[in-house]
């Protein structure tokens, strides 16, 4: 760990937990409906700049998702199914993933915690970062170790 | 999950303590999680709801819903059910797989066991009960919650999957966004005054526009304006194409929808709201957007999405003209049960099987495997069909006005008129 620096960020939790894995930063919004397969965790889409990356057990960042409500429930499968992420940084509130992540918790008791955080805190992070995210229902906290040269 | 930061009534509380039961308590646990991410501080009575999610998308579909029903959960306020994957009036037109039918129906019971009325229609709004202006109601299905906002002046934020019947149990919504007064002022001014009057008369201009205005706009709320008249049916298909393309949830036609009386009363507060022009150029990009292909041979016309109304019906008798489809090229339409009782009544239904119409209800041609494998592709006069069709069906798609529409069907090949 010499080469590498470690920040604590502060957010805003839209879902509690504690989770962590490594940061998977999509450069583009997501629609799972079409774009995310459930049954392997990976994205889909034709068009989507991550196309081929796996989310499962990753710290996905993201600024949101787009498109159909249906979103909710391949989020949700794609939990109930063991791929899903393992906790979401987000750069603005989406009750979309939140429903998803809640049912899923409901029905098939995963967890997920999920953050937004503000831009200048969302541009720092970069793909294949550790990150740790500790979010009650008051407060949350992303930390996050990467290379020095990185930050 | 307790929602310490939303304030909460006493039946509220009741409701997330489970004296209604487990499954109340569970959608109540979901709709806090939906007013803490919306930023809502408390909630708020809804006079009813449309409930989506009754496509069964996986396991998850039917797990949720019969923990609710299991919960003992009954919906509270009057709740309609969008499509689903069957038709069930019309079972033989089924073309997939008997397992996925299956899944289908099942979900479908699950929905209405918890009190929902079967209505198995994408336009809720036209049944006759329909929310009055500035009433608050939960709506799912995109082109239901931008009518219900636009079209009838209703209050409904973009609920979708779990979130919608979530509500209809506990008879809430989350107060943020669409359901204030605030959130509901336009933030972009998009003037359409310029296109020719003879564009006016051509019904293909709302679905079209709505196209431009969707990738336009995003989830932005757009006031229209140079629209002098429009009827409910081309404010559907342009709210349709808006809620496709984009994620629109309201706009306003200055002098048209009724929170629009005026431009300054559509903007509200965003005067200084950005103004985009739209001329026959992006009309005419937003139609080869919608076209996979052009020529070749037809394969089928599907009209009906959103849901056919009563005047649509009696439009296409005109169009028609008592003439009967081509065998190779069948025509299909997507309606409500309700509308479907009514063309019955009308004596309508029977011209149109002598015709060779073949009528769907409870579903959609772009969302159920109906078509089957055709020889060509296919004509609609829906933006939202066209651009949903070929990556739910894999179909080839040529979007074109009604008149070609139907034309087309009874020669049995293409007949395409230049739109503009």
């Amino acid at each position: 760990m010499n080469h590498s620096s470690e920040s604590v960020f502060p957010g805003q939790p839209l879902l509690p937990g504690h989770a962590t894995g490594t940061t998977l930063v999509l450069t583009q919004p997501l629609n799972a409906w079409g774009g995310l397969d459930p049954h392997t965790g990976q994205i889909v889409h034709h068009s989507h700049p991550q196309k081929g990356a796996d989310i499962s057990g990753t710290v996905l960042v993201l600024e949101e998702t787009r498109g159909s409500g249906t979103n909710a429930q391949i989020f949700a499968q794609t939990w109930a199914e063991g791929h899903g992420p393992a906790g979401i940084i987000l750069l603005r509130p989406d009750f979309v993933l939140s429903v998803g992540a809640v049912v899923s918790t409901e029905l098939y008791a995963t967890t997920c915690p999920i953050l937004v955080v503000s831009e200048a805190i969302y541009e720092t992070i970069q793909t294949g970062m550790q990150a740790e995210i500790t979010a009650t229902m008051e407060s949350a906290t992303v930390r996050i170790a990467s290379p020095s040269h990185l930050t | 999950m307790t929602g310490t930061d939303i304030h909460l009534d006493e039946r509220d509380r009741e409701y997330l303590s489970g004296q209604h039961g487990e499954g109340a308590a569970l959608a109540m646990r979901v709709l806090l999680s939906v007013a803490r991410s919306m930023g809502a501080r408390r909630l708020v009575d809804i006079e009813s709801a449309h409930v989506d999610g009754c496509i069964y998308i996986g396991p998850v579909s039917i797990d949720y819903v019969r923990r609710l029903v299991d919960g003992g959960a009954q919906v509270s306020v009057p709740t309609t059910l969008n499509v689903g994957a069957v038709d069930l009036l019309h079972p033989e037109l089924w073309n997939g797989e008997q397992e996925l039918a299956d899944r289908g129906r099942e979900l479908m019971d699950l929905y209405g066991a918890l009190g929902c009325e079967r209505t198995w229609t994408c336009a809720p709004y036209q049944l006759p009960q329909r929310p009055r202006l500035g009433s608050h109601v939960a709506w799912g299905e995109s082109n239901a919650i931008v009518f219900a906002n636009s079209v009838l002046g209703a209050r409904t934020q973009r609920y979708g999957d779990f979130v919608d019947v979530a509500a209809a149990i506990v008879g809430r919504a989350p107060l943020a966004g669409l359901h204030l007064d605030s959130g509901r002022h336009a933030d972009i001014v998009v003037d359409v005054s310029e296109l020719p009057a003879s564009v006016h008369t051509e019904e293909a201009l709302f679905p079209l526009l709505g196209h431009v205005i969707g990738e336009l706009c995003g989830s932005r709320i757009p006031a229209i304006v140079g629209i002098p008249t429009a009827t409910e049916d081309q404010l559907k298909a342009l709210g349709a194409a808006s809620a496709s393309s984009g994620a629109v949830a309201l706009f306003h036609v200055v002098g048209v929808t009724p929170e629009a009386p005026t431009l300054d009363a559509a903007l509200g507060a965003n005067t200084s709201a950005p103004v985009a022009t739209i001329g026959l150029g992006q009309l005419r990009d937003a139609f080869e957007q919608l076209c996979t292909r052009k020529d070749g041979e037809l394969g089928a016309v599907c009209l009906g999405t959103p849901h056919y109304s009563i005047a649509q019906f009696e439009a296409l008798r005109e169009l028609l003209g008592g003439r009967r489809v081509h065998e190779r090229t069948p025509l299909y339409i997507n309606c409500g049960r309700f509308v479907f009782g009514e063309i019955e009544r009308r004596g309508w239904l029977a011209e149109f099987h002598e015709q060779g119409v073949r009528i769907v209800t409870d579903t959609c041609t772009y969302n159920a495997p109906i078509l089957g494998k055709l020889d060509g592709l296919v004509m609609t006069d829906s933006a939202k069909w066209a651009w949903y069709a070929p990556r739910n069906v894999g179909v080839e798609v040529l979007f074109a006005s009604a008149r070609s529409c139907v034309e087309s069907a009874v020669k049995g090949t293409i007949i395409h008129e230049p739109l503009f």
